[in-house]
């Protein structure tokens, strides 16, 4: 088994509990968790979505995690963070992404936590194919007429 | 010299493979390497507009020169999340 709960970022094609994520955080120090989990909506852009499969350059996708986590504990007076992206296919409902941030206070959870999931849609790599109810499939990113 | 291209999502699905090892000359950069991959220039402008390169596991320019042993992953806009 991968030793994914010793590592606070990392990119699993496991369903993800945001419950033991949360309950890895463990420090009586912090007054906050603050939890974000990402699922697959049933819907984008008036298109009806059935599933998302997701596919990653794993090695580097943790790196850039791990860097966005630290970047953002010099940034914000936070304690632990932990990213876990998922990978494959996965239907509607089901949790994509799971960003904690434990803190003091929760102004610095909350600011530390928005920074890691917007830094993690812009840099780390990840795709998404969207699978939708008609049948067609398309990767996210990529110009719609290349 | 020698570097490994790995492939990932829309680019695995265009090429139909995960990897490939390709021999450049001296001093290549990854824009070289990619006119190499896509012999169509119509569709190496139009894919290069888009494209960002990451070199052994960090982000890169395309106009960088690329070393031996180097691998090289060409990324469409990421979309994580």
């Amino acid at each position: 088994m991968h030793s994914d709960l010793e590592k606070r970022c990392y990119v699993t094609a496991q369903p993800i509990s945001a419950a033991t994520v949360e309950t890895a955080m463990v420090d009586p120090a912090s007054g906050a968790v603050f939890l974000f989990v990402g699922k697959v909506r049933n819907h984008h852009a008036g298109r009806e979505v059935v599933g998302i499969t997701y596919e990653a350059y794993q090695s580097m996708a943790e790196k850039v995690l791990d860097a966005i986590a630290t970047k953002a504990r010099e940034k914000f007076a936070v304690h632990e963070i932990r990213i876990v992206h998922r990978i494959g296919y996965l239907k509607v409902g089901e949790v994509s992404v799971c960003v904690a941030v434990s803190a003091a206070h929760r102004q610095e959870a909350f600011m530390a936590a928005h920074y890691c999931i917007e830094e993690l849609k812009r840099e780390v790599p990840i795709w998404k194919k969207e699978h939708y109810a008609v049948g067609e499939s398309r990767w996210l990113g990529v110009p719609v007429d290349a | 010299m020698q570097v490994t291209v790995r492939y990932f999502a829309q680019l695995k699905e265009r090429f139909g493979k995960e990897e490939e090892k390709v021999v450049l000359q001296e001093g290549a950069t990854s824009l070289d390497l990619l006119r190499n991959l896509l012999p169509d220039p119509k569709e190496f402008e139009q894919t290069s507009s888009y494209l960002r390169v990451a070199v052994n596991e960090s982000m890169g320019s395309l106009q960088h020169p690329l070393h031996d042993g180097d691998q090289v992953v060409f990324m469409t806009p990421v979309a994580g999340g």
